[in-house]
């Protein structure tokens, strides 16, 4: 049994490569069902993303070819087309491809979570096709743990990553959490509206928006609708209802500043001071620089902005190390169970032979003490549970140690119990006859 | 002064084995809000010792026992001595932080607060003999003198808060304006916590310094029946400086003011307060030393 992954991502694939091999829910069913029935897999999930379209299969090692000529028909794609595009891992490297891939350091975007989510789904998915059973079962669990895990303890999804977010952020250190605060747009454009929502998004709770064409500051107030009051102003209004606002965001098209430093002051004495954030972002600029001089006034333009994205990218790649080292440590404890799994036939065959040995030995035993009180028979078939149990209790436990680490033990202890592969019954039952004379023997050496 | 055969006393061993905690404890709280490389999110998954601020408060705890230890063998002279006063005062702001203080503003206040507790503490240190400068004026020993210290260092504690709180918003402040924002300005709180913060701190420290003015000069011409409370140059030192914090409320109740300025003051004022308890003697001074 194996562990195979084959997939292809952003890195390796154009989107013209990845967009024939996306899968939508509808086919989904149809690609799981596909996979178990011809391409060989025992358990198959599937992970497509806008970026990324990848299988993760269990199967005999045969498996791998089979999965790749199912992919070409399903998609119907020649072998060709996809090669140098796709990658294939096996076994532990197809959970470390995961774990980073949950840990959002195979992303486009460094840290992002939304890919947390994603793989929920695409487990979600698989499970209710049925297409999974304790393999990949437990190798999505830990996958969603490890993403978790590595967002609390490294600061890799921190940061803003984009203007409207980075100004959300400043927003946040100057107000605190945003409640009942008012966001000012000047100039309805596409990114000054974008910062808007996002600000409202994190709880602002007033709109206006004021636009030299009046027209377009009310389609816009209009768009905001549900989760805040928006309102349109006319261009001549805006600079009295300034003393409303607590954040502005400026992105006119004026070739000049529609907003002065005078105006601004004028704005903080009538609200007494209360801080005032100012989004500048438009080019030519619309703020007067000099109001960032004003007491309480924050005057943030695109650069600044930009400046705040540049080093928030910049810490998230300094904290890509102790990712990977987490990641690391969470393969590692995959890894040992899933070696322990090779270990489990032999640790139930192990089982069952004690099991077998010590049913006949009892008995034998009973039939010849047939007189017995059936609390005294108790006795004798506790007395046999008693003994195997301890006896097999230290090798057992040995066993599942040694097959976490893949040592060589667990071929040792297969040959001293001389219990080949198979582990059949018929094998045991033999056995059960001439190990009938064994017990007596390590009886007299057992204290 | 010589420290070597002092610290033979067990009092004075124990205070500096506090003072040395305080100092630990600081510096972790600054390597933490300073230097830190982001500290997680979540360090409550950590043992207490993985994380500068579990240690740093650990280490807090140990030293406020270590403290109290030493302020219990220090009898009438912690309400009548200058030094006295000013080891009971650090311990009560030390204490104030663990109880209250350390939820609040993210965690930042214990960088600015230790300062001033670990200051109090040495300067009960190194003043002198705490033993031999028993009160000669037996009276002093009232419930009132203990009621009166009280109120005013439970003031000075709130005060001390409020001026932490201060730095950390002079120092946001000073960063969103200069636009360096990397590190550091994550780990403050926002202006309008800290701006709260500061306003409810001294609100509360003004009413109980107030208090505290009154208790003590009614307590003095009790005593002293001609006594003048303002000759008396103490009292016109606290005067000033209660004027100052009041000025901060009403300069922001009243004037509209806000931000740097206003937080200034409560800077200054509190700076004051600290000149006043080393600067003015005390009239009492000559029967307390």
């Amino acid at each position: 049994m194996q562990l195979f992954l084959l997939g292809l991502n952003h890195k390796t694939a154009p989107v013209e490569v990845r967009e024939r091999l996306a899968l939508g829910p509808a086919r989904l069913p149809a690609a799981l069902r596909g996979l178990r029935e011809r391409g060989g897999a025992s358990e198959a999930a599937i992970l497509s993303t806008c970026n990324r379209a990848e299988i993760y299969a269990v199967g005999a090692p045969d498996t791998g070819p089979r999965l790749e000529r199912f992919l070409n028909e399903f998609h119907q794609v020649s072998t060709s087309s996809l090669n140098g595009y796709l990658y294939r891992h096996n076994n532990t490297d197809s959970a470390r491809h995961l774990f980073r891939v949950a840990s959002g350091i195979d992303s486009l975007v460094l840290g992002e979570s939304e890919i947390l989510g994603q793989i929920k789904t695409a487990f979600e998915a698989a499970r209710a096709n049925g297409a999974i059973s304790n393999v990949l079962d437990e190798l999505f669990r830990r996958a969603i743990a490890c993403g978790k895990r590595v967002r609390t303890e490294t600061s890799i999804g921190r940061g803003a990553l984009n203007v409207g977010s980075a100004a959300v952020e400043l927003a946040r250190q100057i107000f605190g959490p945003l409640s009942s605060h008012t966001v000012m747009i000047l100039g309805a454009g596409k990114m000054s509206a974008s910062t808007a929502r996002h600000l409202v998004a994190s709880g602002a709770q007033r709109v206006i928006v004021s636009n030299r064409t009046h027209e377009r500051a009310r389609d816009l107030a209009q768009q905001f609708g549900d989760g805040c009051m928006a309102e349109a102003v006319t261009w001549d209004e805006f600079p009295q209802r300034l003393i409303e606002a607590d954040i502005v965001i400026a992105s006119t098209r004026a070739p000049h500043c529609v907003l002065t430093a005078e105006q601004v002051a004028v704005a903080m004495k009538a609200r007494r001071q209360r801080p005032l954030f100012l989004v500048d972002i438009a080019v030519p600029r619309d703020i007067d620089p000099a109001a960032h001089q004003l007491n309480n006034v924050f005057l943030y333009d695109i650069d600044d902005l930009q400046g705040v994205v540049n080093s928030n990218r910049a810490q998230r790649v300094s904290e890509l190390v102790r990712v990977e080292g987490i990641v690391e440590s969470e393969v590692a404890e995959w890894e040992g169970w899933y070696r322990s799994l090779e270990a489990h036939p032999l640790l139930s065959a192990l089982a069952r032979r004690a099991a077998v040995i010590r049913d006949a030995e009892v008995d034998a035993a009973l039939s010849q003490l047939s007189h017995l009180p059936e609390r005294e028979r108790e006795i004798v078939r506790a007395l046999g549970r008693s003994i195997a149990g301890k006896l097999m209790h230290a090798p057992l436990r040995h066993l599942r140690e040694a097959g976490k680490t893949g040592s060589a033990d667990v071929e040792v202890l297969r040959r001293a119990f001389r219990l080949d592969e198979a582990g059949g019954t018929a094998v045991e039952a033999a056995h059960a006859t001439d190990a009938a004379s064994e017990p007596e023997r390590e009886a007299g050496e057992a204290p | 002064m010589n420290l070597l055969p002092r610290l033979s006393r067990h009092e004075d061993l124990l205070l500096l084995g506090a003072v040395t905690t305080y100092l630990v404890a600081m510096l972790l709280l600054w390597s933490r809000l300073f230097f830190a490389a982001d500290e997680p999110l979540h360090t409550e998954t950590r043992p207490w010792y993985g994380s500068a601020g579990g240690l740093s408060r650990a280490l807090l705890w140990g030293g406020a026992i270590l403290h109290l230890l030493a302020l219990a063998g220090q009898g009438s002279a912690l309400f009548s001595i200058r030094a006295g006063v000013a080891g009971l005062f650090g311990w009560i702001l030390v204490l104030a932080y663990l109880l209250v203080g350390q939820r609040l503003g993210r965690r930042t206040l214990g960088a600015f607060v230790t300062p001033v507790a670990l200051l109090a503490a040495l300067y009960s240190l190194t003043a002198p003999l705490l033993h031999r400068a028993t009160p000669r004026a037996e009276q002093l020993e009232s419930q009132w003198l203990v009621i009166h210290v009280m109120m005013i260092l439970v003031s000075y504690v709130a005060l001390a808060f409020a001026f932490a709180a201060s730095l950390v918003y002079l120092l946001q402040e000073s960063l969103l304006k200069r636009k360096r924002l990397t590190g550091l300005w994550q780990r403050l709180p926002s202006l309008q916590v800290a701006d709260d913060l500061i306003y409810r701190a001294t609100s509360f420290g003004l009413a109980m310094l107030t208090l505290g003015l009154f208790s003590g000069v009614l307590w003095f011409q009790r005593h002293q029946p001609n006594y003048a409370p303002l000759h008396d140059p103490k009292v016109l030192f606290s005067l000033v400086t209660w004027l100052v914090f009041a000025l901060y409320l009403a300069a922001r109740l009243w004037l509209g003011w806000r931000g740097r300025r206003t937080n200034l003051v409560v800077v200054c004022g509190f700076l004051l307060l600290v000149a006043s308890f080393f600067g003015a003697p005390h009239v009492l001074s000559g029967i307390t030393r």
